[in-house]
Protein backbone atom coordinates (compact mmCIF):
# COMPACT_ATOMS: atom_id res chain seq x y z
CA UNK A 1 0.00 0.00 0.00
CA UNK A 2 2.78 2.42 0.77
CA UNK A 3 4.69 2.06 -2.47
CA UNK A 4 7.09 4.86 -3.18
CA UNK A 5 8.07 4.99 0.49
CA UNK A 6 11.24 3.30 1.69
CA UNK A 7 12.01 2.38 5.26
CA UNK A 8 13.76 5.68 5.95
CA UNK A 9 10.83 7.70 4.56
CA UNK A 10 8.48 5.86 6.89
CA UNK A 11 10.76 6.44 9.87
CA UNK A 12 11.01 10.10 8.95
CA UNK A 13 7.21 10.46 8.67
CA UNK A 14 6.57 8.57 11.90
CA UNK A 15 9.07 10.70 13.79
CA UNK A 16 8.19 14.06 12.29
CA UNK A 17 4.46 13.84 12.91
CA UNK A 18 5.14 14.77 16.50
CA UNK A 19 8.71 15.97 16.46
CA UNK A 20 10.03 19.19 15.08
CA UNK A 21 12.59 20.87 17.28
CA UNK A 22 12.25 24.63 17.61
CA UNK A 23 15.95 25.17 17.18
CA UNK A 24 18.17 27.05 14.73
CA UNK A 25 18.92 23.92 12.69
CA UNK A 26 15.88 21.67 13.12
CA UNK A 27 16.63 19.46 10.12
CA UNK A 28 20.10 18.72 11.56
CA UNK A 29 18.52 17.58 14.81
CA UNK A 30 16.05 15.36 12.96
CA UNK A 31 18.88 13.90 10.84
CA UNK A 32 20.84 13.06 13.98
CA UNK A 33 17.89 11.23 15.50
CA UNK A 34 17.66 9.02 12.42
CA UNK A 35 21.36 8.72 11.72
CA UNK A 36 21.08 10.61 8.44
CA UNK A 37 22.69 13.61 6.85
CA UNK A 38 20.84 16.90 7.13
CA UNK A 39 20.61 17.45 3.37
CA UNK A 40 19.23 13.93 3.01
CA UNK A 41 16.35 14.82 5.34
CA UNK A 42 15.66 18.01 3.38
CA UNK A 43 15.72 16.26 -0.01
CA UNK A 44 13.43 13.48 1.27
CA UNK A 45 10.95 16.06 2.60
CA UNK A 46 11.01 17.91 -0.70
CA UNK A 47 10.41 14.69 -2.56
CA UNK A 48 7.54 13.61 -0.26
CA UNK A 49 5.90 17.03 -0.60
CA UNK A 50 6.23 16.96 -4.38
CA UNK A 51 4.55 13.55 -4.54
CA UNK A 52 1.78 14.78 -2.28
CA UNK A 53 2.49 12.20 0.42
CA UNK A 54 2.91 14.94 2.97
CA UNK A 55 0.95 18.16 2.85
CA UNK A 56 3.39 20.35 4.66
CA UNK A 57 5.90 20.69 7.44
CA UNK A 58 5.11 23.37 9.97
CA UNK A 59 2.80 24.53 12.70
CA UNK A 60 -0.61 22.87 12.98
CA UNK A 61 -2.83 25.66 14.25
CA UNK A 62 -5.60 25.22 16.80
CA UNK A 63 -8.12 27.31 14.86
CA UNK A 64 -10.51 27.60 17.79
CA UNK A 65 -7.79 28.99 20.06
CA UNK A 66 -7.07 31.94 17.79
CA UNK A 67 -10.73 32.86 17.65
CA UNK A 68 -11.81 30.97 14.56
CA UNK A 69 -14.98 28.89 14.73
CA UNK A 70 -15.37 25.41 13.23
CA UNK A 71 -18.29 23.14 12.68
CA UNK A 72 -18.99 19.69 11.28
CA UNK A 73 -21.85 19.77 8.84
CA UNK A 74 -23.73 17.04 7.00
CA UNK A 75 -26.18 17.04 4.15
CA UNK A 76 -28.18 14.41 2.26
CA UNK A 77 -27.65 14.71 -1.47
CA UNK A 78 -29.15 12.40 -4.13
CA UNK A 79 -26.54 10.37 -6.06
CA UNK A 80 -26.94 12.24 -9.33
CA UNK A 81 -26.20 15.60 -7.70
CA UNK A 82 -23.16 14.60 -5.66
CA UNK A 83 -20.49 16.04 -7.97
CA UNK A 84 -22.20 19.40 -8.19
CA UNK A 85 -22.82 19.54 -4.44
CA UNK A 86 -19.23 18.57 -3.61
CA UNK A 87 -17.83 21.29 -5.83
CA UNK A 88 -20.14 23.91 -4.35
CA UNK A 89 -18.98 22.94 -0.85
CA UNK A 90 -15.32 22.76 -1.89
CA UNK A 91 -15.43 26.27 -3.33
CA UNK A 92 -15.51 27.69 0.21
CA UNK A 93 -12.00 28.42 1.39
CA UNK A 94 -12.94 27.60 4.98
CA UNK A 95 -13.94 24.03 4.07
CA UNK A 96 -11.03 21.88 5.22
CA UNK A 97 -12.55 18.38 4.99
CA UNK A 98 -15.23 17.15 2.65
CA UNK A 99 -16.11 13.46 2.39
CA UNK A 100 -18.70 11.24 0.82
CA UNK A 101 -19.76 8.70 3.42
CA UNK A 102 -21.93 5.61 3.51
CA UNK A 103 -25.40 6.10 5.00
CA UNK A 104 -27.52 9.21 5.41
CA UNK A 105 -26.59 12.02 5.41
CA UNK A 106 -23.95 11.24 2.83
CA UNK A 107 -21.83 14.38 2.46
CA UNK A 108 -19.85 15.45 5.53
CA UNK A 109 -17.71 18.54 5.68
CA UNK A 110 -15.98 20.75 8.19
CA UNK A 111 -16.05 24.49 7.87
CA UNK A 112 -13.80 26.95 9.71
CA UNK A 113 -14.37 30.69 9.59
CA UNK A 114 -12.99 33.72 11.37
CA UNK A 115 -16.03 34.15 13.59
CA UNK A 116 -19.40 32.63 14.34
CA UNK A 117 -21.28 35.17 12.25
CA UNK A 118 -19.33 34.34 9.08
CA UNK A 119 -19.55 30.63 9.85
CA UNK A 120 -23.32 30.59 10.05
CA UNK A 121 -23.69 32.95 7.10
CA UNK A 122 -21.57 30.60 4.95
CA UNK A 123 -23.58 27.58 6.11
CA UNK A 124 -26.79 29.32 5.24
CA UNK A 125 -25.41 30.25 1.83
CA UNK A 126 -24.32 26.64 1.20
CA UNK A 127 -27.73 25.44 2.30
CA UNK A 128 -29.42 27.78 -0.18
CA UNK A 129 -27.14 26.77 -3.02
CA UNK A 130 -27.64 23.05 -2.32
CA UNK A 131 -31.37 23.45 -1.71
CA UNK A 132 -31.03 20.91 1.11
CA UNK A 133 -31.07 21.11 4.86
CA UNK A 134 -27.54 21.21 6.27
CA UNK A 135 -27.25 19.55 9.66
CA UNK A 136 -25.05 21.64 11.95
CA UNK A 137 -22.96 19.71 14.44
CA UNK A 138 -20.89 22.02 16.60
CA UNK A 139 -18.49 20.23 18.96
CA UNK A 140 -19.59 20.58 22.56
CA UNK A 141 -16.46 18.78 23.67
CA UNK A 142 -13.28 17.65 21.98
CA UNK A 143 -11.91 14.52 23.61
CA UNK A 144 -9.21 13.91 21.08
CA UNK A 145 -7.75 15.57 18.06
CA UNK A 146 -4.27 14.33 17.40
CA UNK A 147 -3.80 12.64 14.14
CA UNK A 148 -0.77 10.42 14.07
CA UNK A 149 -0.51 7.60 11.61
CA UNK A 150 1.93 4.81 12.22
CA UNK A 151 3.47 3.63 9.02
CA UNK A 152 4.77 0.08 9.07
CA UNK B 1 -5.85 36.02 22.56
CA UNK B 2 -3.21 36.63 19.95
CA UNK B 3 -1.21 39.73 19.05
CA UNK B 4 -0.63 41.00 15.51
CA UNK B 5 3.04 40.12 15.74
CA UNK B 6 2.23 36.57 16.83
CA UNK B 7 -0.31 36.26 14.05
CA UNK B 8 2.26 37.35 11.47
CA UNK B 9 4.71 34.70 12.75
CA UNK B 10 1.97 32.08 12.81
CA UNK B 11 1.04 32.78 9.19
CA UNK B 12 4.65 32.11 8.16
CA UNK B 13 5.49 29.08 10.30
CA UNK B 14 2.45 27.08 9.26
CA UNK B 15 4.57 26.07 6.24
CA UNK B 16 8.27 25.92 6.97
CA UNK B 17 10.80 26.21 4.17
CA UNK B 18 13.15 23.29 3.52
CA UNK B 19 16.35 25.17 4.22
CA UNK B 20 19.01 24.57 6.81
CA UNK B 21 17.86 27.51 8.97
CA UNK B 22 14.10 27.79 8.40
CA UNK B 23 13.42 30.16 11.30
CA UNK B 24 16.16 32.53 10.17
CA UNK B 25 14.59 32.63 6.74
CA UNK B 26 11.18 33.44 8.20
CA UNK B 27 12.72 36.05 10.49
CA UNK B 28 14.13 37.73 7.38
CA UNK B 29 10.73 37.77 5.69
CA UNK B 30 9.18 39.40 8.74
CA UNK B 31 12.04 41.75 9.56
CA UNK B 32 12.51 40.14 12.97
CA UNK B 33 15.26 38.37 14.84
CA UNK B 34 15.55 34.59 14.53
CA UNK B 35 15.45 34.06 18.31
CA UNK B 36 12.31 36.15 18.53
CA UNK B 37 10.55 33.98 15.92
CA UNK B 38 11.58 30.81 17.79
CA UNK B 39 10.50 32.27 21.14
CA UNK B 40 7.10 33.22 19.76
CA UNK B 41 6.69 29.69 18.34
CA UNK B 42 7.55 28.12 21.69
CA UNK B 43 5.13 30.39 23.47
CA UNK B 44 2.30 29.73 21.00
CA UNK B 45 2.93 26.01 21.42
CA UNK B 46 2.83 26.32 25.23
CA UNK B 47 -0.40 28.27 25.07
CA UNK B 48 -1.95 25.64 22.78
CA UNK B 49 -2.52 28.07 19.89
CA UNK B 50 -0.20 25.85 17.89
CA UNK B 51 -1.34 22.27 18.38
CA UNK B 52 1.94 20.74 17.24
CA UNK B 53 4.87 21.25 14.93
CA UNK B 54 5.68 18.65 12.33
CA UNK B 55 4.51 16.88 9.23
CA UNK B 56 0.95 16.89 8.05
CA UNK B 57 0.50 13.52 6.33
CA UNK B 58 -1.76 12.90 3.38
CA UNK B 59 -3.05 9.71 4.98
CA UNK B 60 -4.77 8.32 1.91
CA UNK B 61 -1.64 8.64 -0.19
CA UNK B 62 0.60 6.93 2.36
CA UNK B 63 -1.70 3.92 2.44
CA UNK B 64 -3.96 4.71 5.40
CA UNK B 65 -6.99 4.54 3.19
CA UNK B 66 -9.66 3.14 5.50
CA UNK B 67 -11.30 6.04 7.29
CA UNK B 68 -14.22 5.09 9.47
CA UNK B 69 -16.47 7.47 11.33
CA UNK B 70 -18.32 5.75 14.15
CA UNK B 71 -21.36 7.47 15.61
CA UNK B 72 -23.24 6.47 18.73
CA UNK B 73 -25.91 7.94 20.92
CA UNK B 74 -24.75 8.06 24.53
CA UNK B 75 -26.71 9.21 27.57
CA UNK B 76 -25.60 12.72 28.46
CA UNK B 77 -24.33 11.81 31.92
CA UNK B 78 -22.09 9.10 30.49
CA UNK B 79 -20.79 10.80 27.38
CA UNK B 80 -17.75 12.46 29.00
CA UNK B 81 -16.56 9.25 30.60
CA UNK B 82 -16.96 7.26 27.39
CA UNK B 83 -15.52 9.99 25.20
CA UNK B 84 -12.42 10.27 27.34
CA UNK B 85 -11.95 6.49 27.32
CA UNK B 86 -12.21 6.30 23.55
CA UNK B 87 -9.74 9.17 23.23
CA UNK B 88 -7.02 7.08 24.84
CA UNK B 89 -7.38 4.19 22.39
CA UNK B 90 -4.66 3.82 19.78
CA UNK B 91 -5.81 4.29 16.22
CA UNK B 92 -8.56 6.69 17.23
CA UNK B 93 -7.64 10.03 15.72
CA UNK B 94 -10.60 12.24 16.61
CA UNK B 95 -13.31 12.02 19.23
CA UNK B 96 -16.03 14.60 19.76
CA UNK B 97 -19.27 15.18 21.61
CA UNK B 98 -21.54 16.99 19.18
CA UNK B 99 -25.13 18.14 19.35
CA UNK B 100 -27.65 18.60 16.58
CA UNK B 101 -28.36 15.13 15.20
CA UNK B 102 -29.57 11.60 16.07
CA UNK B 103 -26.13 10.66 17.42
CA UNK B 104 -23.95 12.63 19.79
CA UNK B 105 -20.61 10.82 20.03
CA UNK B 106 -18.36 10.86 16.99
CA UNK B 107 -14.99 9.23 16.57
CA UNK B 108 -12.69 8.33 13.72
CA UNK B 109 -10.49 5.34 13.21
CA UNK B 110 -7.92 5.24 10.45
CA UNK B 111 -6.07 2.20 9.21
CA UNK B 112 -4.86 0.40 6.14
CA UNK B 113 -7.84 -1.85 5.53
CA UNK B 114 -11.57 -1.65 6.00
CA UNK B 115 -11.67 -4.99 7.87
CA UNK B 116 -9.08 -3.78 10.34
CA UNK B 117 -11.02 -0.65 11.33
CA UNK B 118 -14.33 -2.54 11.56
CA UNK B 119 -12.76 -5.07 13.93
CA UNK B 120 -11.20 -2.27 15.90
CA UNK B 121 -14.50 -0.40 16.23
CA UNK B 122 -16.23 -3.60 17.28
CA UNK B 123 -13.63 -4.28 19.99
CA UNK B 124 -13.88 -0.73 21.31
CA UNK B 125 -17.66 -0.80 21.48
CA UNK B 126 -17.78 -4.25 23.07
CA UNK B 127 -15.31 -3.17 25.73
CA UNK B 128 -17.50 -0.20 26.56
CA UNK B 129 -20.69 -2.26 26.42
CA UNK B 130 -22.19 -0.12 23.66
CA UNK B 131 -24.38 -2.15 21.35
CA UNK B 132 -25.97 0.54 19.23
CA UNK B 133 -23.68 2.43 16.95
CA UNK B 134 -23.31 3.17 13.28
CA UNK B 135 -20.45 2.89 10.79
CA UNK B 136 -19.95 5.63 8.27
CA UNK B 137 -17.07 4.81 5.97
CA UNK B 138 -15.79 7.52 3.74
CA UNK B 139 -16.07 6.38 0.15
CA UNK B 140 -14.64 9.48 -1.50
CA UNK B 141 -12.47 12.37 -0.44
CA UNK B 142 -13.55 15.63 -2.08
CA UNK B 143 -11.27 17.84 -0.05
CA UNK B 144 -8.79 17.58 2.77
CA UNK B 145 -6.53 20.49 3.59
CA UNK B 146 -4.90 21.76 6.73
CA UNK B 147 -6.45 24.79 8.30
CA UNK B 148 -4.21 27.75 7.53
CA UNK B 149 -4.54 31.41 8.23
CA UNK B 150 -4.03 33.75 5.27
CA UNK B 151 -0.55 35.23 4.94
CA UNK B 152 -0.19 38.94 5.19
CA UNK B 153 0.61 40.48 1.86
CA UNK B 154 1.80 44.01 2.42
CA UNK B 155 3.78 44.13 5.60
CA UNK B 156 4.18 47.92 5.44
CA UNK B 157 0.42 48.42 5.73
CA UNK B 158 0.16 46.14 8.69
CA UNK B 159 0.49 48.76 11.33
CA UNK B 160 -1.75 48.49 14.31
CA UNK B 161 -4.36 51.16 13.98
CA UNK B 162 -4.86 53.27 17.05
CA UNK B 163 -8.47 54.28 17.44
CA UNK B 164 -7.31 57.77 18.48
CA UNK B 165 -6.48 58.37 14.81
CA UNK B 166 -9.97 57.47 13.72
CA UNK B 167 -12.54 60.21 13.32
CA UNK B 168 -16.19 59.16 13.22
CA UNK B 169 -17.95 61.42 10.72
CA UNK B 170 -21.22 61.55 8.85
CA UNK B 171 -20.39 61.51 5.16
CA UNK B 172 -22.50 62.92 2.33
CA UNK B 173 -22.26 60.56 -0.59
CA UNK B 174 -22.52 62.83 -3.60
CA UNK B 175 -20.49 60.78 -6.07
CA UNK B 176 -20.76 57.12 -7.03
CA UNK B 177 -19.95 54.25 -4.69
CA UNK B 178 -17.98 51.43 -6.33
CA UNK B 179 -18.01 47.92 -4.88
CA UNK B 180 -15.51 45.38 -6.16
CA UNK B 181 -16.72 41.83 -5.58
CA UNK B 182 -20.18 40.31 -5.59
CA UNK B 183 -19.73 37.64 -2.95
CA UNK B 184 -21.53 37.41 0.33
CA UNK B 185 -19.63 40.31 1.84
CA UNK B 186 -19.93 42.48 -1.25
CA UNK B 187 -23.68 41.97 -1.29
CA UNK B 188 -23.86 42.86 2.39
CA UNK B 189 -22.07 46.11 1.65
CA UNK B 190 -24.59 46.84 -1.12
CA UNK B 191 -27.41 46.35 1.38
CA UNK B 192 -25.72 48.58 3.92
CA UNK B 193 -24.76 51.36 1.51
CA UNK B 194 -28.06 51.39 -0.36
CA UNK B 195 -29.63 52.85 2.78
CA UNK B 196 -27.67 56.03 1.98
CA UNK B 197 -27.24 56.24 -1.78
CA UNK B 198 -28.69 54.80 -4.95
CA UNK B 199 -25.58 55.62 -6.94
CA UNK B 200 -23.86 52.23 -6.55
CA UNK B 201 -21.88 50.14 -9.04
CA UNK B 202 -20.84 46.55 -8.43
CA UNK B 203 -18.02 44.84 -10.30
CA UNK B 204 -18.55 41.09 -10.15
CA UNK B 205 -17.69 38.06 -12.22
CA UNK B 206 -20.95 36.39 -11.33
CA UNK B 207 -24.40 37.61 -12.14
CA UNK B 208 -26.18 38.85 -9.02
CA UNK B 209 -29.65 39.57 -7.88
CA UNK B 210 -29.33 43.27 -7.03
CA UNK B 211 -31.74 46.17 -6.57
CA UNK B 212 -32.62 47.77 -9.94
CA UNK B 213 -30.77 51.04 -9.34
CA UNK B 214 -27.43 49.24 -8.76
CA UNK B 215 -25.24 49.16 -11.87
CA UNK B 216 -23.64 45.77 -12.40
CA UNK B 217 -20.43 45.33 -14.40
CA UNK B 218 -20.30 41.64 -15.16
CA UNK B 219 -16.60 41.02 -15.83
CA UNK B 220 -13.67 38.97 -14.76
CA UNK B 221 -11.58 41.75 -13.33
CA UNK B 222 -8.14 42.40 -14.83
CA UNK B 223 -5.71 43.30 -12.08
CA UNK B 224 -4.17 46.02 -14.27
CA UNK B 225 -7.40 47.66 -15.39
CA UNK B 226 -9.51 47.83 -12.26
CA UNK B 227 -9.09 51.63 -12.04
CA UNK B 228 -11.21 52.02 -15.19
CA UNK B 229 -14.21 51.33 -13.00
CA UNK B 230 -13.36 54.10 -10.55
CA UNK B 231 -14.59 57.44 -11.99
CA UNK B 232 -12.93 60.69 -10.90
CA UNK B 233 -15.80 61.88 -8.73
CA UNK B 234 -16.10 58.58 -6.81
CA UNK B 235 -17.12 59.08 -3.19
CA UNK B 236 -16.20 55.67 -1.87
CA UNK B 237 -14.68 52.39 -3.01
CA UNK B 238 -15.17 49.02 -1.34
CA UNK B 239 -12.75 46.15 -1.99
CA UNK B 240 -14.63 42.94 -1.30
CA UNK B 241 -12.80 40.57 -3.63
CA UNK B 242 -11.56 37.16 -2.56
CA UNK B 243 -8.22 38.07 -4.19
CA UNK B 244 -6.43 39.85 -1.34
CA UNK B 245 -3.63 41.08 -3.58
CA UNK B 246 -6.07 42.86 -5.85
CA UNK B 247 -7.91 44.30 -2.84
CA UNK B 248 -4.60 45.69 -1.71
CA UNK B 249 -3.88 47.21 -5.16
CA UNK B 250 -7.29 48.86 -5.14
CA UNK B 251 -6.54 50.25 -1.70
CA UNK B 252 -3.19 51.67 -2.86
CA UNK B 253 -4.76 53.26 -5.91
CA UNK B 254 -7.56 54.91 -3.95
CA UNK B 255 -5.30 56.23 -1.28
CA UNK B 256 -2.90 57.80 -3.75
CA UNK B 257 -5.89 59.36 -5.53
CA UNK B 258 -7.55 60.62 -2.33
CA UNK B 259 -10.60 58.42 -2.69
CA UNK B 260 -12.06 56.93 0.45
CA UNK B 261 -11.64 53.16 0.47
CA UNK B 262 -12.75 50.25 2.59
CA UNK B 263 -11.18 46.83 2.21
CA UNK B 264 -13.40 44.31 3.93
CA UNK B 265 -11.91 42.63 6.97
CA UNK B 266 -8.74 44.64 6.61
CA UNK B 267 -8.76 47.87 8.60
CA UNK B 268 -5.06 48.35 7.81
CA UNK B 269 -5.86 48.75 4.10
CA UNK B 270 -8.90 50.94 4.71
CA UNK B 271 -9.20 54.68 5.07
CA UNK B 272 -12.81 54.11 6.10
CA UNK B 273 -14.37 51.39 8.18
CA UNK B 274 -18.10 50.96 8.40
CA UNK B 275 -19.60 51.25 11.82
CA UNK B 276 -22.42 49.05 12.98
CA UNK B 277 -25.59 51.01 12.45
CA UNK B 278 -28.77 51.21 14.43
CA UNK B 279 -31.13 53.09 12.11
CA UNK B 280 -34.61 53.97 13.11
CA UNK B 281 -36.12 56.53 10.77
CA UNK B 282 -34.03 59.68 10.97
CA UNK B 283 -32.27 58.49 14.10
CA UNK B 284 -28.90 56.96 13.30
CA UNK B 285 -26.62 55.54 15.96
CA UNK B 286 -23.30 54.19 14.78
CA UNK B 287 -20.90 52.02 16.72
CA UNK B 288 -17.28 51.26 16.05
CA UNK B 289 -14.68 49.25 17.90
CA UNK B 290 -11.90 50.59 15.70
CA UNK B 291 -12.10 47.41 13.63
CA UNK B 292 -10.97 45.38 16.63
CA UNK B 293 -14.15 43.45 17.35
CA UNK B 294 -17.04 43.93 14.91
CA UNK B 295 -18.90 41.16 16.74
CA UNK B 296 -19.25 43.39 19.78
CA UNK B 297 -20.45 46.31 17.64
CA UNK B 298 -23.13 44.03 16.30
CA UNK B 299 -24.26 42.99 19.78
CA UNK B 300 -24.41 46.58 20.97
CA UNK B 301 -26.33 47.52 17.83
CA UNK B 302 -28.89 44.82 18.54
CA UNK B 303 -29.26 46.18 22.04
CA UNK B 304 -29.66 49.73 20.74
CA UNK B 305 -32.23 48.56 18.20
CA UNK B 306 -34.23 47.20 21.08
CA UNK B 307 -34.26 50.52 22.96
CA UNK B 308 -34.30 53.23 20.26
CA UNK B 309 -38.03 53.22 19.64
CA UNK B 310 -38.95 55.99 22.14
CA UNK B 311 -35.98 58.04 20.92
CA UNK B 312 -37.29 57.94 17.38
CA UNK B 313 -40.62 59.18 18.73
CA UNK B 314 -38.82 61.96 20.59
CA UNK B 315 -37.14 62.93 17.36
CA UNK B 316 -40.46 63.07 15.56
CA UNK B 317 -41.96 65.12 18.39
CA UNK B 318 -39.21 67.68 18.90
CA UNK B 319 -37.90 68.38 15.42
CA UNK B 320 -40.94 70.49 14.23
CA UNK B 321 -40.57 72.77 17.28
CA UNK B 322 -36.84 73.06 16.68
CA UNK B 323 -37.55 74.36 13.18
CA UNK B 324 -39.87 77.07 14.53
CA UNK B 325 -37.44 78.34 17.14
CA UNK B 326 -34.62 80.78 16.45
CA UNK B 327 -31.21 80.71 18.13
CA UNK B 328 -29.48 77.86 19.82
CA UNK B 329 -30.23 79.07 23.35
CA UNK B 330 -33.91 79.49 22.63
CA UNK B 331 -34.02 76.04 20.99
CA UNK B 332 -32.35 74.39 23.95
CA UNK B 333 -34.53 76.24 26.48
CA UNK B 334 -37.84 75.29 24.91
CA UNK B 335 -36.90 71.76 23.83
CA UNK B 336 -35.57 70.89 27.27
CA UNK B 337 -38.79 72.05 28.91
CA UNK B 338 -40.78 69.80 26.63
CA UNK B 339 -38.34 66.92 27.07
CA UNK B 340 -38.32 67.20 30.87
CA UNK B 341 -42.08 67.40 31.22
CA UNK B 342 -43.24 64.24 32.98
CA UNK B 343 -46.59 64.17 31.21
CA UNK B 344 -44.90 64.27 27.77
CA UNK B 345 -42.45 61.59 28.89
CA UNK B 346 -45.21 59.32 30.04
CA UNK B 347 -47.12 59.74 26.74
CA UNK B 348 -43.99 58.89 24.75
CA UNK B 349 -43.33 55.77 26.80
CA UNK B 350 -46.91 54.64 26.31
CA UNK B 351 -46.64 55.40 22.57
CA UNK B 352 -49.45 57.97 22.88
CA UNK B 353 -47.84 60.18 20.28
CA UNK B 354 -50.88 62.40 19.59
CA UNK B 355 -51.35 63.14 23.30
CA UNK B 356 -47.63 63.91 23.60
CA UNK B 357 -47.93 66.36 20.69
CA UNK B 358 -50.88 68.18 22.30
CA UNK B 359 -49.06 68.56 25.59
CA UNK B 360 -45.84 69.63 23.88
CA UNK B 361 -47.67 72.26 21.85
CA UNK B 362 -49.23 73.58 25.03
CA UNK B 363 -45.78 73.98 26.62
CA UNK B 364 -44.40 75.52 23.45
CA UNK B 365 -47.19 78.08 23.23
CA UNK B 366 -46.66 79.18 26.82
CA UNK B 367 -42.86 79.43 26.51
CA UNK B 368 -42.60 81.03 23.09
CA UNK B 369 -44.80 83.94 24.20
CA UNK B 370 -42.04 85.06 26.57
Amino acid sequence: MTEGLDKTDKELINLMQNYFPLSRHPYDDIAKRLGLKSNNVISRLENLTEKGLIRKVGAIIAANKIGFKSILAAVSIPDECIEKAASIINSYRGVTHNYLREGTPNIWFTLTEQDEETLFASLEEIENKLQSKVIRLPAEKIYKIGVKFDLR
Amino acid sequence: MISDEELAVLAEVQRLPFVSEPFAEIAKRLGMKEEKVIDICKDLLDRGLIRRFGISVNHRKVGISANLMVVANIAEDLVDEIGEKIATIEGVTHCYYRVGWDYNLFFMIHSETKEEVITRAKEIMEDLGITEYKHMFSTREFKKISFEIPKREHQDHEKIIESTFQLPIVLNLSGPVIIFGGGLVGRRKVNFLSKFTKNISVISKESLDLPKYVKLHLINLDSKKFYKYIPKNTSLVVGALSDSQLNSKISDYCRTHNILVNVVDNPALSSVIFPALSKNGDLNITISTGGKCPFLSKKLREYLDSITDPWTDWLGLLSPFRNELVGIEEKNRVLSKIYENTEVQSHILKKEIELAKIKALEIYNVLSKH
